[in-house]
């Protein structure tokens, strides 16, 4: 699904380095209110005695160092200027923001992210699962496999009754047996928390801070696999990082032959863009 | 509203992009007195989560586990055992102890070319370089 909603770029680094910007902002401000009133402004801030005119157009700011996810600006000086969305790579041109935001149309999106939530898990890395799974639609699969995050039959009742285990809070309103399953709100529960045991597992491996990518690894290779993946130099081949993997399971896997983790990788991120470069793991 | 208030809490967890460059780490030199090993676990085995194999901090099973071990494991050469566990380096680059029976000398299936160089990485870790030929 694409969604066009209008909203900056980098959603979820750029807000936190504005509320800053805005707390040091409003902070500089009250304490020039409090100055001026004691008469302690200096003379060049006091206010003119007589109204002054401008000459010509104020200068206008050219941007020099572009800031990483920030709308990019052409600047004609003295023509009115426009700005236009930043692309923060990925060829679908999905962002991590763009994972999360499909996730979020459905009406079982915003429970979905605050279940990951609840387990620890980046509400982006569960919404990543899902795009790449089925595009965030409920649908059934081959075999027992079936949802919007397409888990198989024994590994979501796992990973539900660990959840469950972890937070029995999360146990009020699912859908109870396999049922579950096509009910994305309950998944949702299962699949965050695969999400957290595959990075448990990187971790364990010496992954400090597994990333969506890392545990899509963990997801499609398994652990010794996925371990050996997060700490690929991206030139190798696949079949090189996976020595235990056939040609033919690598094909079935969609990976070429000669196929390098760089390449791998890339694929993997435009599909779901800079969502691929979360942690998994929050709080 | 709502991809806002996410948007929002999701700063306020501190959860931060890292670039897709981060991912890109690559072999700088080889590490001198290591060797490449394989798990020798089936292709089945390795996709089972069940069927990892534990690093430990000595060579005894009752030792306690740093981790598991990943598909490739850089072992010291020449090969040293000691109590049937082969001493290895983890990734973290502490010594580790795993199960001699549990590894192989390392050939790639997918692709019998490849061969495997235990590496210091660009970010000073320990690794992999997987030249061809």
């Amino acid at each position: 699904m694409s969604v066009t909603r209008s909203r900056p770029a980098a959603p979820d680094a750029a807000p936190l380095r504005r509320c800053r910007d805005f707390r040091t902002g409003f902070a500089t401000g009250a304490t020039a209110a409090v100055a001026i009133v004691l008469g302690l402004a200096p003379a060049s801030a006091r206010a003119d005695a007589a109204p002054v005119t401008m000459s010509g157009v104020p200068q206008q700011v050219i941007p020099v160092y572009p800031e990483p996810g920030a709308p990019s600006f052409s600047v004609a000086p003295g023509q009115p200027t426009t700005g236009s969305a930043g692309s923060t790579g990925g060829s679908s041109g999905a962002d991590g923001g763009s994972a999360l935001d499909t996730m979020l149309t459905q009406s079982w999106g915003d429970t979905a992210a605050s279940n990951a939530t609840a387990l620890g898990v980046n509400p982006s890395a569960l919404a990543a699962t899902c795009v790449i799974e089925s595009g965030c639609q409920n649908v059934a699969g081959s075999g027992s496999v079936a949802g919007a995050f397409q888990m198989t039959a024994p590994t979501y009742s796992a990973s539900l009754t660990a959840a469950l285990a972890q937070d029995p809070g999360l146990a009020t309103g699912i859908t109870q047996g396999l049922a579950g399953q096509m009910d994305p709100a309950t998944e949702s529960i299962a699949a965050a928390e695969y999400l957290y045991q595959g990075a448990q597992s990187l971790q364990s491996a010496g992954i400090d801070n597994p990333t969506v990518l890392d545990v899509r690894g963990y997801y499609n290779f398994g652990p010794a696999n996925g371990a050996a993946l997060a700490q690929a130099d991206a030139s190798a081949t696949m079949a090189s990082v996976m020595p235990g993997v056939s040609a033919a399971t690598l094909a079935a896997n969609g990976i070429a032959a000669g196929e390098t983790v760089g390449q791998w990788r890339a694929g993997v991120a435009a599909k779901i863009g800079n969502a691929a470069g979360q942690p998994v793991l929050v709080g | 509203m709502k991809v806002i208030a996410t948007a929002a809490a999701l700063a306020a967890l501190g959860i931060l992009a890292q670039p897709a460059e981060a991912q890109g780490i690559h072999a700088v030199r080889p590490l001198a007195g290591y060797a490449c090993m394989m798990l020798n676990l089936t292709e089945q085995q390795l996709m089972d989560a069940s069927a990892r194999v534990p690093a430990r901090t000595a060579p005894d099973a009752a030792s306690p586990a740093v981790g598991w071990a990943a598909a490739t494991v850089a072992v010291r050469g020449p090969f040293h055992v000691v109590n049937g566990f082969a001493e290895a380096l983890f990734p973290s680059g502490a010594t580790v102890w795993i199960e001699s029976a549990k590894l192989r000398p390392y050939r790639s299936d997918g692709d019998p070319a490849a061969r495997c160089v235990p590496s210091e990485m660009s970010n000073g870790k320990p690794g992999f370089a997987y030249p061809r030929g």
